[in-house]
């Protein structure tokens, strides 16, 4: 599936992605921070028109929803080992709760997954 | 959904302020006795403390729905800022100023309050007046406004 967007949500411009993005979302309990997280991830994405698939799940359960799921990229409120990634990218998503460096946190999950990013 | 909140709480550790939200959620009957280990104990796996932009940080200590009665939140703004771990890196720590712990009964329809509660974290305008309110029905009528509007 091809599409393209040049939409810009304040200071970035993202072109056009191939496919969805796919996206693992880890937290302590899969609860509470990781459904707001995968929620403000979903937003972003919505407002760019990017078509992302998340999921959740426990940090523990990482390596298991990987085979599951092949992710491009794991976005984690808690720290994940990269071998318990698989060396899959891990990006920090404390981020979209705090909008302390979300732009960046935005950025990096585009780049892991070849979008290319650009501030206005 | 019931809001409590505590002001000038003095407390010397993050437990002190976890013990203190807690208690207050027991004694009005809004959680289980278990609550509060169940929380203290999560905090130390999975720390709550959020540096936020603007300088004033918070934590979000709380634990899973089989320790509620009834949906609650109770904020407390300290009288001296306490370590809580960070959430992104436990080794490190960060001085909280404001503390919120939801008691949720449902996750799924607890979502949107919890993005709401977010929004307000995301919010350095918000998490001032929180700072600066004079008495407790100011922080309950600043955090109502922001929990209900769309």
């Amino acid at each position: 599936m091809l599409y393209h967007s040049d939409e810009s949500r304040g200071d970035l411009i993202v072109s056009s992605a191939p496919r969805e993005v796919k996206i693992l979302v880890a937290c302590g309990t899969a609860i509470a921070t990781a459904t707001v997280v995968a929620g403000k991830i979903k937003e972003a994405f919505d407002k760019l028109k990017i078509p992302v698939k998340i999921v959740q799940c426990k940090a523990a359960e990482v390596t298991g929803k990987i085979e599951v799921f092949e992710p491009d990229v794991i976005v984690a409120n808690t720290p994940i080992s990269e071998k318990a990634a698989k060396g899959i990218p891990v990006i920090n998503g404390v981020p979209f709760l705090t909008g302390m460096g979300e732009k960046e946190a935005l950025k990096k999950i585009f780049e892991a997954v070849g979008i290319e990013v650009k501030d206005l | 959904m019931d809001i409590l909140v505590i002001l000038d709480l003095n407390a010397e550790s993050a437990e002190d302020v976890i013990t203190s939200l807690g208690s207050l959620l027991e004694r009005n009957g809004f959680v289980k006795p278990t609550f509060i280990p169940a929380t203290l104990e999560r905090e130390k796996n999975v720390p709550t403390g959020l540096e936020l932009q603007g300088g004033i940080n918070a934590a979000l200590p709380h634990a899973g729905v089989e320790h509620v009665n009834r949906p609650a939140l109770a904020v407390a703004r300290l009288r001296k800022e306490v370590l809580f771990r960070r959430m992104d890196d436990p080794e490190a720590s960060v001085p909280v100023k404001l503390v919120f712990m939801p008691a949720i009964k449902d996750p799924h329809s607890y979502i949107t309050t919890l993005m709401k509660l977010v929004d307000v974290f995301k919010d350095p305008e918000t998490v001032k007046k929180l700072v600066e309110a004079r008495n407790e029905e100011e922080v309950v009528e600043i955090l109502r406004e922001k929990l209900a509007s769309a």
